[in-house]
């Protein structure tokens, strides 16, 4: 073991990396807006429509994220849809993520009491600046903690990519693994993802203290 | 001027209101008073426009008005509710200068100003920058109020504003709605209280359980 081996495998890792930062990072700024609207959705008084989003947030928690993304890469193709590799993981990992974020939201919409939208439409305000400035903030404090749950699994589940056949960083990992015949790669990825889930929670963190200035 | 004319109101399957009729002149204090049950919290519901009514018509300065339709939109009426309901996310002062800045009724530093005069006026200037979670029951009660008064509505409607409180606050509950009445506020007050209403209203409306 020696540190020249690590400084060699670096890059690939790297790149590695930028794949699974690039997949986590567009994933969650697509799924969390996407998510808040089904949660909006599934509280719709038009039970067609609320029907359907059941069914997707079933469909989606339901079946595996790994079944998900080869029937996107490999079972569209089959009615004439065809997505290269990186947006079939995209649109895979947010459906599936923006499904999880409406059960989290959801739950935080009706945590928020009704006498409250009662008391800013007494106001005078509008349907679209009560959920603005009355609904969202009061919700985002309470969903913080489980969705950073779900931030912490996607950094983790975007390594389901090499399915695909995209290269994450446990993907690189995995070559140097079988070309080199020696752990010591893996030791390496562990070390990286170790230290992503550290940001993210240090982020999270500061996210919960942002919103805990009142009880 | 507010009249009611033989409201009633059913909800499920079951009467609640019955032929409520009454008026409220301008500058005026009614208390509608009566036992739990007696759909005192409905009928000032209605008045405000959180629920409408099956049968009767109300008027306000002698024109048709539908509280649930026009009182949402002007916000001539204007409401204090039993458990205050303060955005627990805003500042005292940022409860009060919401309404007035979002609704374009003032610039956000016309509202702050209002907010803030507002406040003082009720006695809550040390508590401006202060969390809801901070303040005291009385104290959220007039920031409640102060937050009402910002819309400069015609009409102020409180919904049992001495249950919530200490016993002991009874009598600063009432000099704020005296004092209010002094500047000309009409006042809509809901009350079992009776004692309070003696010390309060110019009219009196007993509201009686339906059987």
């Amino acid at each position: 073991m020696s540190w020249q081996y690590f400084t060699g495998i670096f890059p690939a890792l790297i790149n590695g990396t930028k794949m699974t930062l690039s997949i986590f990072g567009l994933t969650l700024l697509l799924a969390l807006p996407l998510g808040l609207l089904v949660s909006v959705g599934l509280r719709s008084r038009f039970k067609p429509l609320r029907a359907l989003l059941d069914f997707y947030v079933w469909v989606m928690r339901g079946t595996p994220l790994l079944l998900q993304l080869i029937f996107v890469f490999y079972g569209l193709p089959l009615i004439h849809i065809v997505l290269e590799r990186y947006s079939a993981a995209l649109f895979a990992f947010v459906l599936n993520y923006a499904a999880y974020f409406a059960e989290i939201f959801r739950g935080g919409l009706q945590s928020v009491d009704q006498g409250q939208i009662e008391a800013a439409q007494m106001l005078k305000l509008k349907p679209q600046q009560i959920f603005m400035h009355i609904i969202l903030p009061q919700v985002n404090k309470k969903v913080i903690p489980a969705i950073g749950n779900e931030v912490i699994n996607l950094v983790k589940d975007s390594s389901l990519v090499y399915v695909i056949g995209l290269g994450d960083l446990l993907r690189a990992g995995n070559i140097a693994m079988a070309r080199d015949v020696t752990l010591l790669p893996l030791l390496a990825v562990a070390a990286i993802y170790l230290l992503l889930t550290a940001v993210l929670t240090w982020l999270l963190r500061r996210a919960e203290r942002h919103y805990a200035y009142y009880e | 001027m507010l009249t009611l004319t033989n409201i009633g109101k059913t909800i499920a399957g079951r009467q609640i209101l019955k032929d409520v009729s009454l008026t409220v002149n301008d500058g005026e204090t009614l208390c509608i008073v009566g036992p739990s049950g007696a759909g005192k919290t409905t009928l000032l519901r209605i008045i405000t426009g959180l629920a409408d009514f099956d049968q009767g018509q109300i008027q306000l300065n002698q024109q048709d008005f539908q509280p649930s339709r026009d009182n949402l939109q002007q916000g001539v009426i204007g409401v204090v509710f039993q458990d205050f309901r303060l955005f627990p996310h805003l500042t005292t002062l940022e409860n009060v200068m919401l309404a007035p800045k979002l609704t374009g009724l003032l610039s956000a530093d016309d509202a702050q100003k209002q907010a803030t005069a507002l406040l003082t006026q009720l006695g809550l200037a040390q508590q401006a920058e202060q969390y809801p979670f901070q303040l005291s029951g009385g104290q959220k009660q007039r920031v409640s109020i102060a937050r009402a008064l910002a819309l400069k509505p015609q009409i102020l409607c409180y919904d049992e504003p001495t249950s919530a409180l200490d016993p002991n606050l009874r009598d600063s509950v009432s000099h704020l709605l005296l004092q209010l009445k002094q500047t000309g506020m009409t006042q809509i007050v809901v009350t079992h209280d009776l004692t309070f209403a003696e010390q309060i209203a110019d009219q009196t409306y007993h509201l009686a359980p339906l059987q």
